[in-house]
């Protein structure tokens, strides 16, 4: 993608957040290291939590015995080595802008896995995919400071560029962090937490709302389920910053204490964001329009 | 355990957020004054809930905030709810 007609994060924005080491998030993370908000059935603890979350996205894009799935924005890639180990896919193929994330999922070695360091509109697949996910990646692709018109013609843009990769039968989940529609972006990025989360935490990003979504998706998918799981997240977010806590010592000597700090602060007042509904976690099921 | 916290602390570790979010001196505050009509934004309450989550050592609900909206109001439900 040229930088002209870039409207998402830079790949530099992207590796700042996401290449900080793999023993720094191991800290934290769930030992799939899935660093999205979890799925959780009662009493769950966090990492039983993150398989019903990836299961859902399985189960909601249709990946059975045979199918090819493409997971956009595959962070250390367990959604698509359950994809292939659990749901016998016969091909998944991930997509990320993190050389840390890239590297380990080539670690695997997995005959059906693939991950590639590429952006999605760089994409060129041999065959058409069955199934797409995308779960934690769509806060990216709209950088900050654009207006809602450019913003939906991006979304819009992801949503073809699905939609030309799928088969005629084809489905994609997003999952992503949303604002609500009546956002005042602008009253956010004025106070002290917006600006910090703008320079220390997501350079370079800014949120959805679910109309901006629809909006996007419309002329090629049509929505099967949504769900705002914000309570999830406040749960998935309480217990990364309580694991960070506990591992400060460690963590500090890995990242600095800053960026220890900074995440600390980002967790617990995210949480808090998503207990009042100021954040939304939103999961979308769509299918494929038929042309 | 968490240890215990006396209304009368948690009343003074409010006033010392709010004071701090607002950038005003802590002998300004009125503990009745609905934290709205400070003009607090949301996330700067939220903000708040994370210091009080802190201090207090335990988990806080931010709607605690929406639904207890003044320092009295607040110190009497977390000590309440200790």
């Amino acid at each position: 993608m040229s930088a002209v007609l870039r409207v998402g994060a830079t790949p530099q924005a992207i590796q700042a957040h996401y290449d900080a080491g793999d023993a720094f998030f191991a800290l934290f993370l769930d030992p799939t290291r899935t660093y999205s908000c979890a799925l959780f059935n009662g009493d769950d603890d966090l990492d039983a939590a993150q398989l019903v979350k990836i299961d859902w996205h399985l189960d909601h894009a249709g990946v059975t015995a045979g199918k090819r799935l493409l997971d956009i924005g595959c962070g250390w890639g367990a959604l698509i080595e359950r994809a292939v180990r659990s749901r016998d896919a016969a091909h998944a193929t991930g997509l990320t802008l993190s050389a840390a994330q890239a590297a380990h999922v080539a670690s695997m070695g997995h005959a059906r896995l693939e991950v590639r360091l590429e952006d999605w509109a760089d994409h060129a697949p041999v065959a058409p995919y069955d199934a797409i996910t995308s779960v934690g990646a769509f806060e990216h692709f709209a950088a900050a400071g654009l207006t809602r018109k450019v913003r939906v013609d991006a979304y819009r843009r992801f949503f073809a560029k699905c939609a030309a990769m799928l088969a005629t039968v084809g489905r994609l989940t997003v999952q992503t962090i949303a604002y609500p529609s009546d956002f005042d972006r602008a009253a956010y990025d004025a106070t002290d937490y917006g600006a910090f989360v703008r320079e220390c935490i997501f350079p370079e990003s800014d949120l959805p709302t679910l109309t901006e979504i629809l909006e996007a998706a419309d002329a090629m998918f049509e929505p099967v389920i949504i769900r705002n799981d914000r309570r999830h997240y406040s749960r998935t977010a309480r217990i990364w910053r309580n694991r960070l806590r506990a591992r400060r010592d460690e963590a500090v000597a890995l990242v600095g204490a800053r960026r220890v700090d900074d995440l600390g602060r980002y967790f617990r007042t995210s949480a808090g964001a998503f207990d009042i509904g100021t954040l939304q976690l939103l999961r979308v099921a769509f299918q494929k329009r038929r042309a | 355990m968490p240890a215990a916290f006396s209304e009368a602390q948690i009343r003074t570790a409010i006033r010392a957020s709010l004071a701090s979010a607002l950038s005003v001196a802590e002998n300004t505050l009125d503990d009745d004054r609905d934290f709205d009509a400070y003009g607090l934004p949301s996330l700067e309450a939220v903000e708040l809930a994370g210091e009080l989550e802190d201090f207090l050592g335990r988990e806080i609900d931010a709607e605690a905030i929406f639904d207890h909206p003044s320092v009295s109001q607040l110190a009497r439900h977390l000590a309440a709810a200790a």
